[in-house]
């Protein structure tokens, strides 16, 4: 895995990047790289977690970013968290990820700084990001398709290894542009008008973070795949956002659901979902309760492996199976909803951690321990704690 | 291990959702499948891997009160009757008779057949439909579910396809059309009068290509303005190339090699083409089709090629060592060129697992991967009927050749090689009408 990554590294030298035609300054994964040209003048340090190696994450001191580009934007963090997807970066299984980048796709916060370009953000306003940094002029961009984006994302090896890029993501690796993410007290937003939005004062922090990815994402995923009246849905994985996906499918109109898991996490789903049914297969117990087939309209998922196939199998002939992708394009539509109080992402949010207890939170994200779903990340800038939802806790 | 796994098949023995009798491949073998009168017909049948013969077999007879007897005047040979050859597709045994597309007279007629009379022109669909459970409810006729009763494609897939004529008892095992006469169980409902001025060089097509190219370009999705990648140019990619501008594709691009894309070339003057066998050092189709679409790749991509045949040596060795069944290149190939969150649709046969699939392209670039699945006929050929009627389409641009049933053995080895610019064969029998205008003359090997 190492030597893969190493080996992604030395065939991203030897191909060059794609540096055509890019929006925005890429390949930044930690302000104190190349010199410490990208660091505040200022000298301001801040806490941020940084992959160091394979299964090694750790909270290090970084210097604070600086604006690099004209519409950059920099913002104070007042709330991150961990992504399953994050544990793949720990894993080493995301080739490109390099020793030191700072992580986290997810991140709330306050306007510090605005680039000579930005007209629309003050210094001040409380804002969430989305996961994924877009240009908003190329022409999957102008089609709200921000995931692919074509000039925010450099790498040479993800063009040759899936025939073209996605856009970039904040704190995913140089795979995905390589830039810094919010797993830190401050950060860089390239593009800031269109990499962020912002948040009314009747939404707090702890519900507004997870407008940056999984909201949309799992909104995306019945969305996209299609569940409509009266389906029946299968989805495989009960973690944030399978539990979301859930809950979206029954909005959609979805007659049942049907959730796939092991362990604790089937509980949990069934406490904060009304009517979700679950198949717990910890135990041989799948093969026991599972001897008939059911007939399913169409299955939702976001495991890979072998799980590909048993959705394709237990689907209904001529059905739908979705592997859970990445989107952004509903933002405005789900801050609505949130703050009209018909979602409430809080079902998901079981932890409230310090900075100092990222880590940990990454290891317990892997093992499913601790009956952790999804955790708040607390920083020296968060507001006071929201009512209603967690209290701090160390892990 | 066609033969091997039809055995265990035999030993598991069959589920019992099926509502007509399976395993009839040969009259010859089933006790009460044979005419009374002893009457005999030529038939093509399988005899192992790579062989297949024209033999002599007993006429069939009516076994179900829907059943009905076809005199068989047309018939052709599909790219996916090559698998059967190969030996690719599991539980075939030998007497087996094959041929899916078949168009001819009624001869006889069921108890409970009522809108059919001896005499009338018809043309059999691929798939065997019962007309009245969930899938054919809603004329998905080839995922009908009580017509094979096969237990291993169960357990491989999950639930399995409708019966199909002369595709093995993979399917249900049912004698195909390759022959002079064929049974059509359900036949009030598999079986497509054929009007005075369609011909049946034309009806004929609407058993299978037609339909299943027609149903590769509405199923994978394309729209008014797109770009469509086809890979193969074989009777199902050249419908689709026609069916794609049809349904408004501003642009459609051919990928193959050899005299096939000359041929395409010659037919449809105002298609790109691709010849991957003539590429240059370090280019790939994918980087060949984002150079030609905008640095961006076709919206859709539609595959008409199947999993048979590898391209390079490792999927070679791996299907040869029995680690996959099927090649994932082509399938890949379609993924990377494709634009972001675009479509591909899979029509050629597939038929197990494969390896080395990329599914990180697939995931993260949102392409739209679809099984196109064997295409629900009835949904379709009365609508493609009418098509052909009003010279909206004309299938005898795919026809190149006009042969004999009894030359049909020696016909599958030159469509196999691809020999003497064999794109689609018409295959007459003694029962056949004269040529039809427009159709190739007799050629006899």
């Amino acid at each position: 895995m190492v030597a893969k990554n190493l080996g992604a590294k030395l065939a991203e030298t030897v191909l060059g990047h794609g540096d055509q035609d890019r929006a925005t300054h890429t390949d930044i994964s930690n302000p104190d790289r190349e010199g410490g040209q990208y660091a505040d003048l200022s000298g301001e340090k801040m806490k941020a977690m940084v992959w160091m190696a394979k299964n090694d994450m750790r909270i290090v001191e970084a210097s604070k970013p600086t604006l690099v580009d004209d519409h950059d934007v920099i913002v104070r963090v007042t709330g991150s968290t961990v992504c399953g997807s994050d544990v793949h970066l720990m894993h080493g299984v995301v080739v490109q990820v390099e020793k030191g980048d700072i992580l986290g796709h997810e991140f709330c916060s306050i306007v510090d700084t605005v680039g000579p370009a930005v007209s629309h953000l003050k210094v001040g306003e409380r804002v969430v990001n989305s996961f994924v940094v877009s240009c908003g002029e190329c022409s999957f961009c102008k089609q709200n398709l921000t995931t692919a984006c074509e000039r925010t994302n450099a790498s040479t090896v993800q063009e040759m290894l899936y025939g073209s890029r996605t856009g970039g993501i904040f704190g995913y690796s140089h795979f995905t542009g390589g830039y810094a993410g919010g797993q830190a007290e401050y950060v860089r937003v390239p593009i800031g008008e269109q990499s962020l939005l912002k948040l009314p004062g009747s939404v707090p922090d702890e519900k507004g973070l997870y407008l940056s990815d999984v909201l949309p994402t799992s909104y995306h995923s019945v969305s996209d795949t299609g569940v409509y009246e009266g389906d029946c849905v299968a989805i495989w994985g009960l973690g944030p956002m399978g539990l979301m996906a859930c809950f979206w499918a029954f909005r959609k109109g979805a007659k049942r659901v049907i959730d796939i898991d092991k362990n604790w996490r089937t509980e949990y789903a069934k406490s904060k979902i009304p009517g979700l049914e679950t198949i717990n297969f910890s135990g041989g117990e799948y093969v026991k309760s599972w001897t008939h087939r059911v007939e399913l309209s169409l299955s939702l998922e976001q495991d890979i492996s072998e799980m590909v196939n048993e959705c394709i199998m237990s689907t209904r002939k001529f059905g739908r199976v979705g592997i859970i992708a990445d989107y952004t394009g509903y933002w405005k539509e789900l801050l609505q909803l949130v703050e009209s109080g018909q979602v409430d992402p809080t079902i998901m949010l079981t932890h409230r951690i310090t900075m100092d207890d990222i880590a940990k939170s990454y290891y317990a994200q892997e093992k499913q321990s601790n009956g952790l779903v999804k955790c708040y990340v607390e920083t020296r800038f968060s507001a006071p704690r929201a009512e209603g939802t967690q209290e701090l806790t160390s892990l | 291990m066609s033969q091997a796994a039809f055995k265990v098949e035999q030993a598991l023995g069959h589920g019992d959702s099926a509502t007509t009798q399976q395993d009839v491949t040969n009259p010859a073998y089933t006790k009460g499948a044979a005419d009374p009168s002893g009457e005999k017909m030529k038939a093509l049948v399988w005899m192992g891997k790579n062989k297949v013969e024209v033999v002599e077999a007993p006429k069939p007879t009516l076994m179900e009160p829907r059943d009905v007897i076809v005199k068989v005047t047309g018939s052709t040979v599909c790219g996916s009757d090559l698998h059967l050859l190969h030996g690719a597709v599991v539980e075939l045994q030998k007497g087996d008779i094959l041929g899916h597309e078949f168009c001819g007279i009624v001869d006889e007629v069921g108890t409970e057949v009522t809108n059919l009379k001896k005499g009338q022109r018809v043309v059999a669909s691929f798939q065997i439909a019962c007309g009245s459970c969930y899938y054919c409810k809603q004329k998905l006729s080839s995922q009908c579910e009580k017509t094979n009763a096969n237990t291993l494609a169960n357990a491989m897939y999950g639930s399995r396809t409708a019966g199909m004529f002369g595709y093995s008892h993979f399917t249900g095992g049912f004698a195909g059309g390759q022959a002079e006469y064929t049974r059509v169980p359900y036949g009030d409902v598999n079986l497509l009068p054929l009007p005075d001025n369609v011909p049946d060089e034309k009806g004929l097509y609407l058993s299978d290509v037609l339909a299943t190219s027609w149903h590769a370009v509405v199923d994978t999705g394309v729209k008014k303005g797109d770009t469509v990648a086809i890979w193969g140019a074989g009777p199902i990619g050249q419908m689709a190339a026609e069916f794609a501008l049809y349904n408004g594709a501003k642009r459609v691009i051919m990928i193959d090699q050899n005299w096939r894309l000359d041929y395409m070339k010659e037919k449809y003057p105002h298609l790109d083409t691709l010849d991957f066998s003539k590429l240059g050092k370090g280019e790939s189709v994918t980087s060949k089709l984002r150079e030609m679409c905008d640095n961006r790749g076709p919206d859709v991509s539609i595959e008409c090629v199947a999993g048979e045949y590898a391209k390079g040596w490792a999927h070679y060795f791996e299907m040869m060592l029995g680690l996959e069944t099927d090649t994932s290149e082509i399938i890949n190939e379609m993924i990377t060129s494709t634009r972001n969150f675009g479509s591909c649709g899979i029509t050629g046969v597939y038929v197990g697992f494969t390896n080395h699939f990329n599914v990180g392209s697939l995931m993260e670039r949102g392409i739209r991967l679809i099984g196109n699945g064997q295409a629900p006929v009835h949904l379709y050929w009365e609508k493609l009927l009418k098509m052909i009627q009003e010279g909206k389409i004309d299938p005898l641009t795919m026809v190149s050749h006009r042969v004999r049933l009894e030359d049909l053995d020696k016909v599958y080895y030159k469509f196999e090689n691809k020999e003497d610019g064999m794109q689609k064969v018409y295959v007459q029998t003694k029962w056949s009408a004269p040529p039809a205008e427009g159709s190739p003359s007799l050629t006899t090997y």
